[in-house]
């Protein structure tokens, strides 16, 4: 006797947290500092998990996360830290280029059980109870549950969560699936996030669910959030026309949409439930963390960046290193971004003082004089550079001078 | 022994400080507008303006000039100068053409972002294209002094003719 009391007690601690859970634990979302990033910054990667973007804890049970870099190498993420609210990790961006940084965590199994009006004092608008692990079906207390009390889902969770950072700004390459089993494509350009309507694509191991399966959600905070419904295509248009930090999640659109298990009429239920039974399998939902471009701050700052050229070139010296009279350099490779809005034609300009780099100097196998390439918008060019020192040069120490790339417009 | 040693490490970290705002990964340039076109008279005078733009985390060194030196009525209001990162600054283009001067004339105002430091150093640069037409001006037949002198002398020999006919 005193043992089933106990137990009730337990049951109803289960009942509360579950309750918690519901409430607080819904979504596990990366959190970077920004998507801008500078080469050679370190990145902190936290994941946490929360309700309306707002972090309430570090994931449980299983979660991990990888790193695709700019090369498309993948890597794992390893855990440096956990605290309250995040599981750590980071990496070096050494590369020019994207980064996307992909999560998963794995909770553990959940059962989602229909009680009825009136059945949670604390919710009392709430239908259903959930409750996380096994369940004693015989021994819990079903004071307040209808007769008609049935398991609605039995799940476990699988959260992916996906963010990007750029370490030249062009997020380029973000519209391309990353092979996460539930992902979230941005179709637009995340570098205008919140300045209207974005269309997203959501598959599932490639292809899209059908129409009417994900409900796909833009929550800025708990008053502000967008939602539609994915189409055949897996296609949906989120307003977001506010500039700010967005998450985007998408998941199953209601109790009758699944993917990855079945109907089980065995399920435990009330006496008066007469219906289908309840789905058992996997529940899998995504996120994604697009944040504001704050290196560029306002959107008339960026339309008007944008409307001259706009170019650069990595890195800022070049170093042939100690070489002899008929020694050929090792290739630099010199990386022309084209952040302008049209392509642009892209020529070299030499000067020295000693004839060195002006007669020597060879960019892909050619002299430097022949030059010419036209680098697309958005795009690079990546010559490479390097010094054939004549036979008869008589200078000698450090030389110096002067390589310029020029950009025009076409 | 103790203060060398404190001394040597706030020289280090004032040092590391200099060399780590000092440090720029990329030499980049922003320039607006990327081409210009200018249509004028003999005798005016226009200007345009650039804006040229720093988009690094470090000061950069700025010259801008005139490719074809040949054109020597185009002026630059401030040919050197340095920004801050993620500054910006406009500079005026003036164009003064010499009065003999008709046609269409084709000139690139080189804009070009370096930072020195040793070595062979890279630095980018953008040619603005700038197409400018001269036209003669066109001045109107009421401003023509030849026209003027050709009235004042046939409205002299109306008066005459009447005066002529009023005394016969």
């Amino acid at each position: 006797m005193e043992k089933s009391r106990m137990f009730v007690a337990f049951a109803a601690i289960c009942v509360v947290f579950g309750t918690a859970g519901m409430v607080s634990a819904h979504q596990t979302w990366v959190e970077i500092d920004a998507m801008c990033i500078d080469l050679d910054s370190t990145v902190d990667v936290r994941l946490t998990e929360g309700h309306n973007f707002i972090p309430e804890g570090a994931p449980p049970f299983d979660v991990s996360a990888e790193l695709v870099d700019p090369a498309g190498a993948i890597t794992p993420l390893n855990k440096t830290d956990e605290d309250e609210l995040y599981w750590h990790s980071g990496f070096d961006a050494d590369q020019i280029g994207l980064y996307a940084i992909l999560g998963l965590h794995v909770d553990e199994s959940w059962w989602k059980v229909y009680t009825g009006p009136g059945s949670r004092p604390d919710r009392p608008d709430s239908l259903y109870t959930y409750f996380p692990g096994e369940v004693n079906w015989s021994e819990i207390n079903k004071t307040n549950w209808a007769d008609d009390w049935h398991v609605v889902r039995h799940y476990k969770p699988y959260k992916y969560s996906k963010a990007f950072v750029s370490t030249n700004c062009n997020f380029s390459g973000t519209d391309r699936a990353f092979e996460q089993p539930l992902e979230i494509i941005p179709l637009d350009d995340v570098a205008t996030i919140g300045t209207g309507d974005f269309d997203f694509q959501v598959l599932w191991n490639g292809t899209p669910l059908p129409n009417g399966t994900i409900a796909i959600t833009g929550t800025k905070d708990n008053e502000t959030k967008v939602s539609a419904i994915c189409d055949g295509e897996g296609k949906a248009t989120l307003p977001l026309n506010i500039s700010c930090d967005w998450l985007i999640t998408a998941n199953a659109a209601d109790d009758s949409a699944y993917w990855d298990g079945e109907y089980n009429v065995t399920l435990p239920h009330g006496a008066n439930y007469t219906g289908p039974g309840g789905f058992v399998g996997n529940d899998h939902r995504a996120a994604l963390t697009l944040l504001e471009i704050r290196e560029c701050d306002t959107v008339t700052m960026r339309a008007e960046i944008r409307s001259g050229i706009r170019f650069s070139v990595t890195p800022a010296y070049l170093d042939f290193g100690k070489l002899d009279p008929g020694d050929i350099s090792a290739p630099e490779t010199v990386v022309i971004h084209n952040m302008w809005s049209k392509d642009l034609k892209a020529t070299v300009e030499v000067t020295d003082t000693n004839g060195l780099y002006t007669e020597g100097l060879y960019i892909n196998s050619s002299l430097w004089s022949e030059f010419e390439t036209v680098v697309l918008k958005d795009g690079y060019a990546s010559p490479n550079a390097e010094l054939r020192v004549p036979e008869d040069f008589t200078g000698s120490g450090e030389m110096e001078g002067t390589i310029i790339f020029w950009a025009e417009a076409i | 022994m103790k203060l060398k040693t404190v001394g040597i490490g706030i020289v280090s970290l004032l040092c590391c400080l200099l060399i780590s705002t000092s440090c720029v990964h990329g030499i980049g340039i922003g320039v607006n507008p990327a081409k210009i076109e200018v249509e004028m008279e003999t005798g005016e005078n226009v200007q345009r303006n650039i804006t040229v733009s720093n988009p690094e985390s470090a000061e950069l060194g700025f010259q801008v000039y005139i490719e074809n030196q040949s054109i020597d009525w185009i002026k630059i209001s401030d040919p050197e100068f340095s920004l801050e990162p993620h500054q910006k600054k406009q500079i005026t283009v003036q164009f003064t053409p010499t009065a003999g001067e008709v046609g269409e004339f084709n000139a690139k105002i080189c804009v070009v972002a370096l930072k020195p430091s040793g070595g062979f150093n890279v630095g980018s640069g953008v040619k603005i294209p700038v197409h400018i037409t001269i036209e003669k001006s066109a001045t109107l037949f009421y401003t023509n002094s030849l026209f003027i002198v050709l009235i004042i002398s046939g409205l002299l020999i109306i008066l005459l003719c009447i005066g002529r006919l009023r005394r016969s």
